[in-house]
């Protein structure tokens, strides 16, 4: 993990202990980031859902039968993120300042190879333009662009709300901003505080040290892409289907 | 002169040259690059100054406190507020995106009248006057042919409750019927006088056995799950939850006990027959004999086999709920049989928790500051002691969500001639269709005090201040029933506006020094006492605060019986089918409540599939594999009641020979399948399946 | 009564009975141009991509129609810098198929993308790490050179040819076609490779990422190697397609043998590098990524039959075959081997792609399944339709088969 003493590294840490599968987290961040309700072909594999809760199963029948919730977001990969090496034109970037890994709409193509890249699934197409009810496009968002057909968008951490906490520092004068002064829609909707959210590269933050705990671990650990998102469950059989031993070998090669 | 080829290539070529050499091309460029953001069509947000408004949620009597984001003056986000002492800054996701709510395309602006001929409807609009004569006329009809009038309050507590309750006392033939959480209903009812309103003081309880009620998904307040994991982490809560399916709730539970389908009941009795047994209940009641013959029969393993559970599971159970003090039991009202419910209510008394902190609250009322109601006895209700076909006139106020209303018990007790009044901002396709809609304001637009959560320890009361014009045409219903009382010669209503009299509640409270005050603005909790003036309590509420009642000390408890509901109780009508397939109802409780919701929750639906969508029936795959069905294939569900058609899905959470469906879209097409016991709550029905 | 237009010495149909031999595929034109109508004015949503399978049935009939399509680079490189002139019989018809090829799959790719009018934009900001830039710019400079090598078969037509001065630019074009023929084959060695880099690359998909030889994946080099397999086969069939249907000798034998015969040497390299890459891929890159090859090939009807396919039925066997004089002389085996080398290409580019996106990535994903909507399917036959088109209009009016001439006076 690349860590950066003066630059905030944005991650988040889910405790699967905790998420009771509501779906609010999913709801906040399809208002906060102005995305449109379905249309009504529109299904689980078209469906534009920054952030999605998956229930995820130990595969045992029944009454054997035990489930997690899993919300899946983008994982801000910090390592050769996938999806911005391949984009021909330049529409992802990687923000050294904060970690995040932001979508330029306007530039996009609508090629999807940043999907076919992404191993974490969380990019999502515009296979229609947006449309809302008559009326309900006056509670849009003016902190985040509305997007048509055609163009990839994904979870960027909410990027609108670290501006607008930017802003308001500068109008206070301040440069840093505080850590309860900027947080995703997901995190702040979470009712069972399942979702924590933070600056990685700040040793201190609850974040950083729950990442380290040894019920973390992350999605995917092998492929090397470094994600910025973690999960933790006190359940074995969870680990077990995650297949969490190297994230466990790579959390004590990194902290000794 | 003579133009030769090779000159007008060479103009040609050269200006082509020269005009890369000229901006146009490349602000052409730009320019296309610019055209190519956005379509003109996409719609853009609006600007303005973004400002934090703070409210109550009305949509469900967990009252959570919000924090609305404004652009202008339009909400466009909604959150909850962290320091709230009864909602700790959780919502549900129907409170997420409750703003959009106003925009519904099934919104009524107009009151409209509703003609239902051969299966369809159709509907014409009317002027509020109009409306007001035909159910005048309707209501002298009633008196006439000595027809019941009946008021149906899926809310009660509220200001615009006790109006109804005064025009019910007035009115000839009236009925007050409150619809709040069934079971604590059929708990009260138990008891041969009256004891107050009651709740379920989850907070302190040591353990809790919950008959399949979804406490951990949005069921009473939505930080429920929170508290209680906090607890469970810590040792402090344990709960137990018994049902069929693997459910949400099932999963963060303590201890997860699946039973067959509809063989609550016999759990129930299984441990109140252990507790009996091995003398672990002090309780004194003047039929306890005859209850303790009814009881005998349910021995441990003869429920057993009936459930589908070990002996050792329901002894157990019975002895961690007995002896580990506090204890309560907890039931879901719209799906279980009054026995049922009666039978999970006995534990509590048993266990003699009525009362006592972690147990089941008994509250105080909340004064309303208004007119006392003579003979209130005579026209308090509930839907089973109506006698069937006998309302002339049934006046619903749906205008706030979150209540269970049974469309088919109210059908049963429409009189043949019977009009359906319904006040509502919405007109759903409903098989029980109201022949009248008078449209009301939706959340966010009118001013409504709210009363106590179910799973809170005292009373408390909210109020969900409006920030946003409503619609002309929308009445609010304290309007409306003032109007029809003017117009059907019903003398003694309150008059004012709601604002008025919530005010004067405000008031009445301040005055009665108990208590403590919310304010969100400030984040504090301060005793009424404390208070400077009523402004200061009116303002706490107005913006996301709330009062909540100091805890009541009871002293002493009418009788009661424990065989009340149970003289047609019998061990073999208790099983549901067992080597049949079984259709069992998925009731997404406060998420799916007799309301609408934004569309926006397609998000969860079926752009997900994490909440049950459309027309589903899920099916362990052992079953669905003996019957032949693959995931995703289209098949037919037949009852002895009815057809419909569903989507089959896998799931190895669902007991074997169980088809869940879900009910959130034709619900009416749903209903029609299941069968019905005495109460008209939905029973688990034997089903077949069929490929389409 | 087109006469004057079609190459002395030659014969071609009547032109009535070449209208109804165009009809047909006109109309699956037509069909396809409303499909595309279609996917561009209602969007997307037209077809039966998904989240899931960003990519479809259109990039599959990219890749394959680009592989195929090689010929036209190849057969160039052969002859004109490798001077083997026994395929100047072919070349024409090699450059016409490339460019219809070619021309089909940038067309698909308008429709394809989401937003077509920002095309340009990846010249604009190009990404040098990404492969798909590397793509976009060489296959639109590479559709640029054959557009020109085209043209010079185009201007030899028997009308054109009497304009003097279309005969003095064909003639000029001519002594740059070296030029050309060089860096067509630079830019194909370079898409072709950067097409299997696509995948190659793909480090959130251990199926299809390969170790890097170089700046380069592995899966770079073979489509390269496959590609220039494929392309005299293509060519082989095509041309006998061709002959077939339109009763003639276009050939010598001695082309055909010499096709078979470079195609069978490339194929068997391919083969052999094919399968140790697999076999490194099998043990060390696949587990690496925590994913063991196994696991990729339990799902029903995607078992490792697919792989024994590709390599075994649809590569080694027809290598075999190519190099085998007494077999090669054979019509019917050589045609089957051919065949069996496109299949076997065309399987390469399915399980690329369309495999790739079916496999599970994370411990909780379902092998999926994916059917392309009628719009994506006429949309892919509109291409095969404009090809028989465009090659039908050629070969009538144009001299494709310079050889064909004296075997009709035989």
């Amino acid at each position: 993990m690349e860590s950066n003493q003066n630059k905030p590294r944005y991650g988040m840490v889910i405790d699967l202990d905790r998420c009771n599968g509501c779906g609010n987290c999913t709801l906040a961040c399809a208002v906060e980031n102005n995305i449109p309700p379905a249309q009504p072909e529109e299904n689980e594999r078209t469906g534009i859902t920054w952030m999605r809760v998956y229930k995820v199963d130990n595969d045992k029948p029944y009454p054997e039968n035990r489930a997690v919730y899993l919300p899946l977001t983008c994982h801000q990969c910090d390592h050769h993120t996938p999806c911005e090496s391949v984009c021909p034109q330049k529409a992802v970037e990687y923000d050294t300042e904060t970690g995040i890994v932001a979508q330029i709409p306007v530039r996009c193509l609508g090629c999807r190879y940043c999907m076919t890249a992404c191993p974490y699934h969380a990019r999502y197409f515009n296979w229609w333009d947006p449309e809302w009810l008559k009326g309900m496009e006056t509670t849009l968002n003016p902190d985040v662009s509305t997007r048509m057909r055609g163009v990839v968008e994904k979870c960027n951490f909410c990027h609108g709300r670290l501006q607008a906490a930017r802003a308001k520092a500068a109008v206070e004068g301040r440069r840093a901003i505080a850590d309860s002064e900027y947080i995703p829609a997901c995190a702040e909707s979470c009712p069972t505080k399942a979702i924590y959210f933070g600056n990685l590269a700040d040793a201190n933050s609850e974040v950083s040290q729950l990442a380290k705990d040894k019920y973390s671990f992350r999605l995917l650990e092998q492929l090397g892409t470094e994600p910025k998102v973690y999960f933790r469950s006190e359940q074995p059989w969870v680990h077990q289907k995650m297949d969490t031993k190297l994230s466990a070998a790579a959390k004590e090669n990194a902290h000794g | 002169m003579n133009i030769t080829r090779r000159e007008i290539l060479r103009f040609v070529g050269g200006s082509a040259l020269g005009l890369l050499l000229t901006p146009i091309p490349w602000k052409a460029l730009d320019d296309s690059a610019v055209w190519t953001q956005n379509w003109p069509w996409i719609p853009e947000p609006r600007r303005g100054d973004i400002s934090f408004k703070l409210t109550t949620c009305s949509l469900c009597p967990a009252a959570c406190g919000m924090r609305v984001r404004c652009v202008g003056n339009q909400p466009v986000s909604l959150s909850g507020i962290q320091t709230h002492p009864l909602s700790q800054g959780a919502l549900c996701p129907m409170g997420i995106v409750a703003h959009h709510l106003r925009y519904h395309p099934a919104r009524v602006s107009r009151p409209l009248r509703i003609i239902q001929k051969n299966g369809s409807s159709r509907s014409t609009a009317m002027t509020f006057d109009e409306a007001l004569d035909d159910i005048s006329f309707a209501m002298k009809d009633a008196r006439v042919s000595s027809q019941t009038i009946a008021v149906v309050d899926g809310r009660p507590g509220r200001t615009a409750s006790h109006l109804f309750r005064q025009f019910a006392a007035q009115v000839p033939y009236g009925r007050y019927i409150s619809y709040s959480e069934v079971s604590l209903d059929v708990l009260g009812s138990m008891f041969e006088k009256p004891i107050g309103p009651l709740g379920y003081d989850l907070d302190h309880a040591q353990v809790i056995v919950s008959f399949g009620v979804p406490l951990c998904d949005c069921w009473g307040t939505p930080a429920r799950t929170a508290r209680y994991l906090g607890k469970k982490f810590e040792g402090k809560q344990k709960l137990l939850q018994i049902e069929a399916y693997r459910s949400r709730t099932s999963e963060m539970a303590d201890r997860w006990i699946p039973i067959r389908p509809g063989t609550d009941a016999a759990f129930a009795l299984g441990m109140a027959h252990v507790i009996l047994k091995e003398k672990l209940s002090q309780a004194k009641s003047k039929d306890l004999s005859e209850f303790e013959s009814i009881v005998s029969t349910f021995s441990p393993s003869v429920v057993a086999e009936v459930c589908g559970v070990s002996e050792d599971t329901i002894v157990e159970t019975a002895r961690v709920f007995s002896m580990s003090k506090p204890s309560v039991a907890v039931i879901d009202g719209l799906t279980n049989s009054r026995e049922a419910q009666a039978a999970v209510m006995i534990l509590n008394l048993l266990v003699g928790n009525v009362g006592w902190k972690g147990g089941v609250a008994v509250r105080r009322e909340v004064p309303t500051g208004l007119a006392d109601i003579k003979n209130t006895e005579s026209i308090n209700s509930n839907m089973y002691s109506i006698p069937d076909h006998s309302i002339r006139v049934m006046l619903i106020d749906e205008s706030l969500s979150g209540c269970q209303l049974s469309d088919t018990l109210l059908q049963k007790k429409l009189a043949e001639n019977g009009i359906v009044v319904s006040l509502s901002p919405f007109v759903t396709e409903r098989p029980f269709c109201a022949q009248y809609v008078i449209p009301t304001p939706v959340f966010l637009e009118s001013l409504t005090d709210l009363s106590s959560p179910h799973d809170s320890e005292s009373s408390s009361m909210s109020i969900s201040f409006p920030l946003v014009p409503s619609p002309t045409g929308v009445v609010d219903p304290i309007y409306f029933i003032q109007r029809l009382a003017s117009a059907a010669g019903v003398v003694n209503i309150e008059s004012g506006t709601m604002e008025e009299l919530v005010k004067r509640r405000a008031g009445v409270l301040y005055g009665e020094k108990r208590g403590t005050v919310f304010n969100a603005s400030t984040g504090q909790l301060s005793g009424v006492r404390n208070l400077l003036s009523t402004d200061d309590m009116w303002n706490a509420l107005i913006t996301g605060g709330c009062w909540i009642d100091s805890a009541e000390i009871v002293k002493s408890f009418p009788a009661f019986r424990l065989s009340a509901f149970l003289s047609k109780v019998d061990i073999n009508k208790l099983q549901s089918g067992k080597n049949q397939l079984v259709l069992v109802p998925f009731i997404e409780k406060t998420v799916y409540s007799n309301s609408e919701i934004s569309p926006l929750m397609s998000k969860v639906g079926q752009e997900s599939g994490l909440r049950p969508f459309g027309c589903r029936a899920y099916l362990n795959p052992t079953t669905a594999e003996v019957i032949g069905i693959h995931e995703g294939c289209r098949i037919v569900l037949q009852t002895n009641k009815g057809s419909m058609e569903a989507e089959a899905r896998y799931d190895a959470s669902i007991m074997p020979g169980i088809v869940g469906v879900s009910n959130t879209t034709h619900p009416q097409n749903f209903i029609a399948l299941c069968e019905m016991n005495d109460n008209a709550a939905i029973c688990p029905t034997p089903v077949k399946i069929q490929k389409v | 009564m087109d006469k004057q237009y079609i190459a002395r010495g030659v014969s071609r149909m009547s032109i009535k009975k070449f209208g109804l031999w165009m009809l047909p595929w006109s109309i699956m034109l037509i069909l396809g141009a409303y499909a595309v109508y279609l996917c561009l004015i209602k969007g997307l949503n037209q077809t039966n991509m998904d989240n899931r399978f960003a990519f479809g049935l259109w990039i599959y009939l990219d890749l394959t129609v680009i592989a195929l399509g090689a010929g036209a680079f190849f057969t160039g490189f052969l002859l004109y810098i490798l001077k083997k002139k026994e395929l100047k019989a072919v070349i024409n018809s090699a450059v016409v198929i490339g460019f219809i090829c070619y021309s089909g799959a940038v067309g698909v790719l308008m429709v394809d993308v989401g937003q077509p009018l920002r095309a340009w934009f990846t010249f604009w900001h190009p990404n040098v790490h990404s492969m798909l830039t590397e793509v976009t710019f060489c296959i639109t400079c590479y559709l640029l050179v054959l557009a020109i090598e085209y043209v010079p078969v185009i201007l030899k037509n028997r009308k054109i040819k009497q304009f003097s001065s279309m005969l003095v630019f064909e003639h000029e074009l001519h002594k740059l076609i070296i030029v050309f023929a060089a860096v067509g084959t630079f830019l194909s060695f370079f898409h072709q490779g950067s097409l299997g880099g696509l995948y190659g690359v793909l480090i959130g998909r251990p199926f299809a990422f390969r170790p890097a030889l170089g700046i380069w994946p592995t899966t770079f080099f073979l489509f390269i190697i496959s590609a220039a397999a494929a392309g005299p086969c293509f060519i082989l069939l095509t041309t006998a397609l061709a002959s077939k249907l339109s009763h003639k000798h276009l050939v010598t034998k001695e082309v055909y043998q010499m096709l078979g015969k470079i195609s069978g040497s490339i194929l068997i390299f391919y083969v052999l590098l094919k399968t140790i890459d697999t076999l490194i891929w099998i043990n060390s890159t696949s587990p690496s990524l925590g994913f063991s090859a196994a696991s990729f090939y339990k799902f029903s009807g995607f078992g490792t039959w697919i792989m024994f396919t590709e390599i075994v039925l649809c590569g080694l066997i027809p290598a075999l075959i190519l190099l085998n004089k007494k077999m090669r002389m054979h019509f019917a085996w050589l045609i089957t081997a051919a065949s069996l080398a496109c299949v076997g290409i065309v399987i390469n580019r399915f399980v690329m792609t369309i495999q790739t996106l079916a496999l599970p990535t994370l411990p909780f994903d379902q092998f999926l399944s994916y059917v392309p909507s009628w719009q994506e399917v006429a949309t892919f036959l509109a291409v095969l339709a404009y090809g028989m088109l465009v090659y039908s209009l050629s070969f009538r009016y144009l001299t494709l088969f310079p050889q064909e001439r004296e075997l009709e006076s035989l």
